[in-house]
Parts: C-alpha cells; sequence; structure tokens
C-alpha cells in the first residue's frame, strides 16, 4: 500500500537498530561531528608498506582535510607528516610519490630530513636574531603504526595502539598479508557523490549482490553460499569467512586453480571491512584494498589498490591484473556497478529518504543486515547517539509521530 | 589507399562501439585480436592495463553489457589517425589522439576521458583489419567506470 507523507515519514515499526535515519548521511552537522568524534580517533589506512619500500620513498594522501607524507626514514621507519613547510606554508612534497632524503621546500628552500627535522633555513642568518631556531621548526608529525604490511595512521596521539584498534580483525588475511612481500600493480581513485559510509555499507552488505549481473550469474542461491557466517569483531570490524566461488561459468572466464594468494583455497573468497572505511578483499588470486576520505556529507574521494606478489613472474602478474580487472578497475564487471548503486541512495538519503532498512535477519549468514547494525553500533558509540535517531527526533516526539 | 581504408577502419571501430552494434566493431577484428586498456599511474610509478581481453572474452563482454547497471545515455568516440607506419612484417601501426564525451539522459555532456589508440592493423583480403588497440588512456578518474570498452 502506498504511503502518505505522514506515514512515509514514521519511524519503522522495527527495534530501534534495524533502521538508519537518512540524517546520518545528509546532516552537515553530523558530517563535522563525525570528523570530530570518529574519523579522527580511529586508524586510518594509509597505504600499503611497497609503497614506500626504500629509505627515503614516500607517497602523499590527505586526510580530513589534512595534506600528509608518509615517508619511509634512514632507520627504515615509516613516518607521516603534515606536508605543509614550517616556514611559510608552502606544499613541501608536490609529487604524489617520489625519494627524497632531504624534502626540500620549492619556495624558500627549507629542508627537512626523514625523521620530520628541519635541517636547512635557507640564509640562517635572518633568524638569529629574532628566531625561529631550526629546532623548534620541525613538521608536525602523525602518529603511524604498520601491521601486516599495512601503513595507518591516526590524528589522535592519545588513540589506542594500531593493534589493539585492530584486535584479532585481520586473522583471516593474515597469512596472504604477510608471507610474502605484497607489490601494487593497480591504484585509481574517483570522487564518488556520495556520503562516505556507503562505499563501505555496500563492501559489507552482501545482499546487494543480487544487483550485479556477475554475481547473480555465479548464483546467489548456490550451496555454501548462505551457509558462511559473518562475524563482527571488536571496534566494528567485519570479517567474511571463506568462501569458493566458481568463475568457469562466466561466459570466457576460467577457474583461479593456481597462484592463489598465500593461505587460500583456490578460488576462495576473503573479505576484512576494518571500521571505519577500509575494505580488504581477495578473490583468490587478486587482492583489493578500498579506502575512502571524506569531503562532504556528499562527496568522497575513493581509493582503490590492486596487490599481487612481488615474486610473480611477468606471466602470473598478468593472470592476477586480468584476474582483477574482471570485478575490479574502473573497466571491472562489479566495481563500477557498485558506484551507480550508491551515487543513486545518496539521491534518495539527500532528496527524498527519511530511513533506511537494514532489518535482515539470516542467521548471519551472508545476506543478514547484522554486518551493518554491528557497524552502526560502534557508530553510535563513536557518535554518542543511535543512528536511528541522530537528532533526538523520535524520542522528542515518539515513535510513529 | 591502405592510409584511407584504415582511416576508415578507426571511424568504424569508433561509430559501431558508439552506437553499441558490437557485431559491427567484431567484424573489424582479425582473428587473435587483442584489446588492452592501459595507462601510466604516478601515484604507483607503474603503467597499469585496465583491461586484457582476447576476442573470446571480449565477446562475452560485449554480450554482458546490455544486462550491466551503468551509465545511461551515449559516448561518442572522437580518434583521429595522426601517424600510420608500415611495419617490417607488413602490418601497420596506426596512432590515433582520442576523446571520449558522455551526454546524460538529460542532455548534459562531459568529457568521459582522453588518450590514444595505438593500433596494430592487418589486412585480410584487402579489407584492413584490427589485430591489436591499446587504448592508452590519460584520463584515470573515470567516475565509478564504465562496462563498455573504450
Ligand atoms: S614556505 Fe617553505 S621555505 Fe618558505
Ligand atoms: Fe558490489
Amino acid at each position: 500500500m502506498p504511503r502518505n507523507a505522514k506515514e512515509w515519514a514514521g519511524v519503522p515499526d522495527l527495534p530501534a537498530d534495524h533502521f538508519i535515519s537518512s540524517e546520518v548521511y545528509r546532516d552537515e552537522g553530523i558530517f563535522r561531528d563525525e570528523q570530530r568524534l570518529l574519523l579522527e580517533k580511529t586508524w586510518k589506512f594509509a597505504c600499503h608498506e611497497s609503497e614506500v619500500e626504500q629509505v627515503g620513498d614516500y607517497r602523499t594522501l590527505s586526510f580530513c582535510g589534512l595534506p600528509l607524507v608518509v615517508i619511509r626514514g634512514e632507520d627504515n621507519r615509516i613516518r607521516t607528516f603534515v606536508n605543509v613547510c614550517s616556514h611559510r606554508s608552502a606544499e613541501l612534497v608536490r609529487a604524489p610519490r617520489g625519494n627524497a632524503r632531504r624534502m626540500v621546500c620549492f619556495f624558500h628552500l627549507w629542508a627537512y630530513d626523514t625523521y620530520g627535522n628541519c635541517v636547512n633555513q635557507t640564509r640562517d642568518i635572518g633568524y638569529e636574531e629574532a628566531g625561529p631556531k631550526k629546532e623548534a621548526c620541525g613538521l608536525r608529525s602523525i602518529r603511524t603504526e604498520v601491521n601486516c604490511g599495512l601503513v595507518f595512521i591516526t590524528l589522535d596521539d592519545d588513540a589506542e595502539t594500531l593493534e589493539s584498534f585492530l584486535a584479532d580483525s585481520l586473522d583471516t588475511l593474515r597469512e596472504a598479508l604477510t608471507a610474502e612481500p605484497l607489490e601494487l600493480f593497480h591504484y585509481h581513485s574517483f570522487k564518488v557523490r556520495a556520503n562516505w559510509k556507503q562505499w563501505h555499507e555496500t563492501n559489507m552488505e552482501l545482499y546487494h549482490e543480487w544487483g550485479h549481473v556477475v554475481n547473480r550469474q555465479q548464483g546467489l542461491n548456490s550451496p555454501g553460499y548462505h551457509d558462511r557466517r559473518i562475524s563482527i569483531g571488536k571496534n566494528g570490524h567485519l570479517s567474511l569467512p571463506p568462501y569458493r566461488v566458481s568463475y568457469s561459468n562466466i561466459p570466457g572466464w576460467e577457474d583461479r586453480d593456481s597462484n592463489n594468494f598465500p593461505g587460500l583455497a583456490p578460488g576462495e573468497i576473503r573479505a576484512v571491512d576494518l571500521f571505519p572505511n577500509t575494505s580488504i578483499i581477495i578473490r583468490g588470486t587478486a587482492m583489493r584494498i578500498d579506502t575512502s576520505t571524506p569531503i562532504s556529507p556528499s562527496l568522497t574521494l575513493m581509493e582503490f589498490r590492486g596487490l599481487g606478489l612481488k615474486s610473480d613472474t611477468p606471466e602470473v602478474r598478468a593472470e592476477r591484473i586480468r584476474n582483477h580487472n574482471q570485478y575490479w578497475g574502473p573497466f571491472g564487471r562489479t566495481q563500477p556497478e557498485d558506484g551507480f548503486f550508491i551515487e543513486s541512495v545518496e539521491q534518495g538519503n539527500r532528496h527524498a529518504a527519511q530511513y533506511s532498512i537494514i532489518s535482515r535477519r539470516e542467521n548471519l549468514g551472508a545476506h543478514d543486515d547484522a554486518a551493518l547494525r554491528g557497524y552502526y553500533a560502534e557508530w553510535s558509540r563513536h557518535m554518542g547517539r543511535p543512528a536511528g535517531d541522530p537528532k533526538g527526533n523520535v524520542s522528542a516526539e515518539g515513535p510513529g509521530k | 589507399m591502405k592510409a584511407e581504408q584504415i582511416r576508415t577502419l578507426v571511424a568504424k571501430s569508433c561509430l559501431s562501439m558508439d552506437d553499441e552494434k558490437f557485431a559491427d566493431y567484431l567484424a573489424l577484428c582479425a582473428d587473435g585480436f587483442q584489446y588492452r586498456i592501459r595507462s601510466f599511474s604516478p601515484e604507483i610509478g607503474k603503467e597499469m592495463t585496465w583491461l586484457d581481453l582476447g576476442l573470446d572474452e571480449l565477446k562475452g563482454l560485449l554480450e554482458a553489457v546490455p544486462k550491466h547497471v551503468r551509465m545511461q545515455g551515449q559516448m561518442r568516440r572522437h580518434a583521429t589517425l595522426y601517424t600510420l607506419d608500415e611495419d617490417a612484417d607488413g602490418r601497420f601501426s596506426a596512432v590515433s589522439s582520442l576523446i571520449v564525451s558522455h551526454t546524460a539522459l538529460n542532455g548534459e555532456t562531459h568529457l568521459f576521458a582522453t588518450g590514444q589508440f595505438h593500433d596494430r592493423v592487418t589486412f585480410v583480403e584487402g579489407e584492413p583489419r584490427l589485430l591489436a588497440r591499446d587504448v592508452m588512456l590519460d584520463t584515470r578518474v573515470l567516475g565509478p567506470g564504465s562496462h563498455m570498452p573504450i
């Protein structure tokens, strides 16, 4: 039965954590609070350690509006600094990647070493009278830790350790991530016109596989698909138990019998969604890491990496890349579709919708919305408000009003 | 004469993809045709391959395209043949400059991508056929992406 305006706006007749208010995606104040209470307080995936393999290798990125540079120091430790010169705030390192034992600012040529110390003030005689001294001009350092080759940063100097934050979330991927050195073969980004949580939700919410023609062709009712049990761990991280996928039922594709990642059975898919916005997915032979950078409530920078093993022969690497691209990358069969899904959802949330329903229960099977409920329980813990009623409207007016 | 035929081949390859007449496109391909989309990433300092399809897989993909969720509207591939060289094996290497525009259902047009076609062309019974096409993309930010080869 169609609903009138009052019914449409009414609170769903569901348990309080089984729906999400659209305000969570569109409200400017909630977005600002998310930056302050959640994104600046948790650990954020920055890059893979192989991207800064040698001493002096750096990689730039931006997070929560801060321009950052990740660099491997002379002591082999990976550090992160705000990528802004201490003198008059010019951008310090100006390429997405490179190598520098000294980072020299292009404006007045002040220089910094890989530890973030200021090591040169051009014509320093000019600072003798009034200062400042070099020692007071170091770069702003950002806490950086590495786990299983994944480089994470946090803007919170008092945050728990990365190990404690991740808890056991990477256990199903540990062997794949660490048994052998990895290398990137793919990177691309785009600004998705959607709230930053949407992509992560879509990664967690396998029910949407009905929307992908490739997933439908592979059989969403095939034996075992619904038998695996998702597990929601500490701190809102989600782990998807291993599941073997057949690939040869797609015309032109072959099963992934060889060159699977260490620890994986042939063609096995494993996935971990790290709170709040990073996913690691392995489809047998190819690994993908997604992460996002929120720009505004309705705009998000998405970054996608594809990884293989450093020891791969050119033939094996080419096979991994082909396998990666069958689903993923800008010309993949499923990844573009996820972009269209969430940009469409954004329009609905922004202009029309009041609530999004996450009430599926399938005994923690693949299509159970417990994944999303677990995510929003953690979101609520950080934000100090429920996702179903983030502005206190319902509690003020009473349900259904 | 051959140059003119190759120019027409490049133009037909664009028109047939624009109009999604996939059989017409496939008819322009020689046996063993290889289609690739490549691009250089300054972020990882490597050339990337984003699509690498033999003829069979390309056919499978094109058949599935209409079933996919995708960007609605009209793509236009604008390719201009810039250089043509006859190789030692009697085949030709053709480089075309490429821009691809997209017009949405509401009539709004934006530039989707720029790059080049690096084609290898052979003649079969007097007709030019594509042996290989490498789409060398400058554009790496493509919105959600596309299921359609360029
Ligand atoms: S702003 Fe960097 S040296 Fe002046
Ligand atoms: Fe998806």
